[in-house]
């Protein structure tokens, strides 16, 4: 069964793509979204972000993401250093999801840092889902409520599209303008033959 | 020589200046001496229609002035020739009147019925005038039936947009205290009659609910119980609110699902303070519809929403509209196949 990795920078439409793609019966792994339910669930990983970060970290027992992401948002080392927690754990749960789909065509890992964490390695094939910065911005404004700084400062943890696009296989385009369905379809019908 | 030219020609003069006065004296003694003698003239007359019938009000007004052919010494035909003259009351419904219509809303009487009437009007400031002739003979009267109805006060206000501060917004319509008044006029006015508009307010930079007093517009053979309102324009201040809604799918037939992407959309609007408890996201029905042409993957869908209460404004809905994929409905035409 073919892994396919799906990435895009902070708000590219990458959830609504993948939206599409389970419409078509594709499974796909939220990466992202494991990635914080793995934290809130796992003991081995919850200490080490406890040892890393401290206390604070976590308010009870809910992960404090607020505290994280000023920290790690700011510092490129700290980053690194929670990817290296939550990655490995992260895979683990996707090996496992394989495992569970494995009679699908194939199936869909969403992440937002998919080539900065090297799991794009682990894909047969990789799509990025491509738009204008400004578009992105004003999406990502709308979408969470912040400013326009914050949005930036989220950005500056990705990899500009630039450096992705000859890294992917497929690129969709979601520009507002472009139909994102037939770009879908069109990849989808490509994956299945090849 | 010259000296007696000069004292030739001033008395010339003299005996000139001499004559013209005498025959000025002589003139206007035959003037004073002609304006005592009787004479026959018309006058022109400003008439004003008092006493209609019961119920009724004129839908068209006949002539405003008469021309009465008087009788009278010279003094009093001159005076009435140039003073300023009354409106001459004429007492309709103490004629007799001759219907031209079944319903009596046309009738004519003739006005040579009026001159003892008209002539004892006159001669409350004339003694010694008689009316001849009055012109026209037949004066034709248009009757509407008089009707009554309670009609809602309409609140105008100049500039409506623009009359609010910064974040302040207006809290529903503007109205009226009473919200309607009593009207009175001819039925065919009266029955199509929707509203009596204030004059229009003009207000600006308004922070506040403001109560003023107003004066209603007169309109044309309307009476009105009242002439003034206290007119309220609730005012308040106004926050921005947002929903995330699933889309409603509408006209899908039950051999094919719809699906759109994204399925959630965003309404975003404006409400005042005070009326921000009764929005919630059930006020908004954000819909679209299944595309009854073109089954193509090239187009999209336009997002819908039905009528929204009136205390919000400004509603904002993002995505405007939707791509969408039509799948077939397995499960019901397995369904149809085994009702076969």
């Amino acid at each position: 069964m073919k892994k396919i990795g799906i990435t895009g920078g902070i708000g590219s439409g990458k959830s609504l793509v993948c939206q599409i793609y389970a419409t078509l019966g594709i499974p796909v792994y939220h990466a992202d979204l494991r990635a914080r339910h793995i934290i809130a669930k796992d003991p081995r990983v919850r200490n080490l972000i406890i040892k890393e970060f401290g206390k604070s970290a976590f308010a009870g027992a809910k992960y404090n993401s607020r505290f994280i992401a000023d920290i790690v948002f700011n510092s490129p080392v700290k980053l690194n250093k929670l990817n290296q927690i939550v990655h490995p754990a992260v895979f683990k749960d996707f090996q496992y999801f394989s495992e569970q789909f494995s009679k699908a065509p194939y199936l869909l890992h969403e992440a937002a840092i998919l080539f900065e964490s090297n799991s794009d390695k682990m894909m047969d094939y990789n799509i990025l889902v491509d738009a204008p910065v400004e578009i992105r911005i004003k999406r990502t404004m709308l979408r969470d409520n912040i400013t326009k700084e914050d949005v930036k400062k989220r950005m500056k943890n990705q990899w500009p599209a630039d450096k992705i696009r000859p890294l992917a296989d497929f690129i969709i385009i979601n520009d507002d303008n472009e139909l994102l369905l037939p770009q879908v379809l069109d990849i989808h019908k490509k994956i299945l033959e090849l | 020589m010259g000296n007696n030219l000069i004292s030739i020609i001033k008395q010339i003069r003299q005996q000139y200046l001499v004559f013209l006065f005498f025959v000025a004296l002589s003139a206007i003694v035959w003037f004073i001496q002609a304006l005592r003698d009787t004479y026959v003239a018309d006058i022109k007359y400003p008439v004003k229609y008092i006493n209609l019938p019961p119920n009724r009000i004129l839908s068209h007004e006949p002539t405003t002035k008469l021309i009465l052919r008087v009788r009278s010494d010279g003094f009093t035909l001159l005076i009435n020739k140039i003073k300023i003259k009354r409106p001459l009351p004429y007492n309709v419904n103490s004629f007799r009147l001759y219907s031209l219509a079944t319903d009596s809303t046309s009738v004519y009487t003739l006005t040579r019925y009026a001159n003892d009437k008209l002539t004892s009007e006159l001669d409350k400031t004339n003694s010694k005038i008689e009316i001849i002739k009055i012109s026209p003979d037949t004066l034709f009267f248009n009757f509407s039936k008089v009707k009554r109805k309670k009609v809602k006060v309409n609140v105008q206000i100049t500039n409506p947009e623009n009359i609010c501060a910064d974040q302040y917004m207006l809290n529903g319509p503007a109205y009226s205290i009473p919200d309607s008044v009593i009207v009175t006029g001819p039925f065919s006015i009266i029955d199509t009659l929707t509203g009596i508009p204030t004059e229009p307010l003009l207000l600006s930079n308004l922070s506040d609910t403001i109560f003023k007093k107003t004066r209603l517009v007169k309109l044309n053979k309307l009476d009105y119980n009242l002439q003034k309102v206290k007119a309220v324009v609730p005012v308040d201040e106004f926050t921005e609110m947002e929903f995330d809604i699933p889309l409603s799918h509408k006209d899908v037939p039950d051999s094919f699902i719809l699906k759109t992407f994204p399925n959630i959309v965003r309404i975003t609007h404006l409400v005042t303070l005070s009326n921000m408890e009764k929005v919630s996201a059930e006020e908004f029905h954000p819909f679209v519809v299944f595309p009854t042409e073109d089954f193509s993957v090239s187009s999209r869908l336009r997002v819908q929403f039905d009528s929204v209460p009136d205390f919000i404004h400004a509603v904002n809905i993002s995505p405007r509209s939707v791509e969408f994929l039509i799948k077939i409905n397995d499960e019901e035409n397995r369904n149809n196949r085994g009702n076969r």
